[in-house]
């Protein structure tokens, strides 16, 4: 198992930041690894989705190295109040693009796969970067964060007070970088081509509700996402069996051919 | 700068093995130089980060940094164990380039360490001097060749097999026979200390064969003075300067 972890300082948090690295095995049978890069969930950090699921075994053996920084609790936005935790991110891909030459710049080869909380920044990174990747995946993601944060303002979402650290308000939120709709409509205008783009989520999921008003939105703008829902709700044991066919998806496109 | 904890599964040691490495900011593979960085005998491969302030010196000299595990080998093929000298002088500098891009030119690259360290950097040094730029090594267990410790006599029968040594086997791993027959028209500096008789010996045979050879002063046998040591070595090393002297040149 090739395992690192590193500690580096990061110019957009102007503090420690923090990544795993893990190169399939037999790596050596590949001039450049494929790269899944991996993002967390609200309260989490960058082993969490490495403890808690078998994504690494899947990866590996598709020759897919994982890189997965650690994101802290900013829902890979730059704070209203907090740290630049987006700015933080786009920054830890380049990072351990420049210290790990065996990882492939090809955007062809290069993936995002996020749960909850980091499905968001995977949306976000393939919207804004479509030309960097070539598909993205979010599990019970709050890809809509506008409406995430509507609905926490009016009290129908389960989500924490942390969140408004992060956006203050909807208002504040709509029309920046993170508000993907409207980064998807602005693309869509632009005649830009996005990467490949999966959501699935829980029939007990609290995701559920708004990951199906984000898949109406998207397929109006014409952008259709490939969708699953899973049986369960929001956590490992939904997400854990559908990995593997997840990163299929990633790799190859087409269908989803979910395992339940 | 960037610390990173890494471990491998190497081919030749068959072994899950650890290691440390600095990498500065200005890192562009080829470009940075590279230390290598040896640990004492059963130390673990973050040792010198954890006792000596290695990060931060090597961040004011933009040096990159390889702190590899080496267990209690010696750096040494061992007749009971594992294959550690051809991990550390083929199989890991190939890792380094493949995964890191690392390959300094030689004038770049160099060798420290103290105690086992010290030993695997001697060999390393004269076993490839068209490799490094130049060598340190402190505390080295020279003695151990000439007559063996009772307490060690196990290690010693691992390592290099029952005693006495085969003679081949010490030719290979000896410092002062391996430096008797350096034959290289360009050979790394040697920093060395001076405080036995054969540490004395072998620096006048070094430089009997042209080498460029300084001492170390004081005695690197705890961490104060290991981090002294490593202090003189990375102030005096031909090719290193921090960044602020670079940028006059």
């Amino acid at each position: 198992m090739s395992y690192f972890h590193v500690q580096y300082h990061s110019q957009a948090l102007n503090g420690g930041g923090e990544l795993g690295v893990l190169l399939p095995e037999h790596w050596e049978d590949y001039q450049r690894c494929k790269v899944l890069f991996l993002f967390h969930g609200a309260f989490g950090e960058y082993i969490g989705n490495i403890m808690n699921s078998s994504i690494y075994r899947h990866c590996s053996k598709r020759g897919i190295a994982i890189v997965a920084p650690s994101a802290y609790l900013g829902v890979y936005t730059d704070m209203v109040h907090g740290e630049a935790t987006y700015s933080y991110v786009k920054e830890a891909v380049e990072t351990a693009s420049r210290l790990f030459p065996i990882l492939s710049r090809d955007p062809r080869e290069r993936f995002l796969l996020g749960i909850s909380m980091g499905g968001h920044g995977a949306y976000k990174l393939a919207l804004e970067h479509p030309d960097q990747f070539a598909a993205a995946a979010a599990c019970s993601s709050p890809i809509d964060v506008v409406r995430t944060m509507e609905l926490l303002e009016s009290g129908q979402h389960p989500g924490g007070k942390e969140l408004f650290h992060a956006f203050e308000s909807s208002d504040h939120y709509r029309g920046t970088v993170g508000d993907l709709v409207e980064a998807a409509r602005r693309k869509h205008a632009q005649g830009i081509p996005l990467p490949r783009l999966f959501l699935c989520w829980g029939d007990a999921d609290h995701a559920r509700p708004e990951d199906e008003v984000t898949v109406e939105k998207f397929k109006a703008l014409g952008y259709p996402l490939v969708t699953h829902m899973g049986k369960g709700g929001h956590d490992f044991d939904l997400w854990d069996p559908m990995l593997e066919s997840i990163v299929d998806w990633l790799l190859e496109g087409g269908d989803f051919h979910g395992a339940d | 700068m960037a610390l990173i904890e890494g471990r491998d599964m190497f081919q030749i040691v068959r072994h899950s093995t650890r290691f440390s490495l600095i990498l500065p900011d200005t890192c562009n593979g080829a470009d940075a130089p590279l230390l290598w960085l040896l640990p004492i005998r059963g130390g673990l491969h973050s040792e010198w980060v954890r006792h000596t302030p290695i990060e931060r010196w090597a961040e004011a000299l933009g040096l990159a940094v390889i702190m590899p595990e080496g267990l209690k080998s010696d750096y040494t093929d061992m007749v009971y164990g594992m294959k550690w000298w051809q991990f550390i002088s083929l199989e890991l500098p190939e890792y380094l380039r493949r995964v890191f891009g690392l390959c300094p030119e030689r004038s770049r690259q160099y060798v420290f360490g103290a105690e086992m360290g010290g030993l695997g950097a001697l060999k390393l040094g004269l076993r490839q001097p068209e490799r490094f730029r130049a060598v340190g090594a402190a505390d080295v267990p020279l003695d151990q060749f000439e007559r063996c410790d009772p307490l060690r006599a196990r290690e010693m029968t691992d390592i290099y097999g029952p005693a006495p040594m085969d003679a081949e086997i010490r030719a290979q791993n000896d410092p002062v026979l391996l430096a008797r027959a350096l034959t290289t028209q360009e050979p790394p500096a040697f920093y060395l200390e001076r405080n036995s008789e054969t540490e004395t010996r072998l620096a006048r045979i070094l430089a009997e064969h042209h080498c460029d050879v300084h001492q170390l002063d004081g005695t690197a046998r705890d961490w104060d003075g290991r981090t002294e040591a490593l202090h003189q070595f990375l102030h005096a090393c031909p090719g290193l300067a921090p960044a602020s002297q670079r940028e006059e040149e």
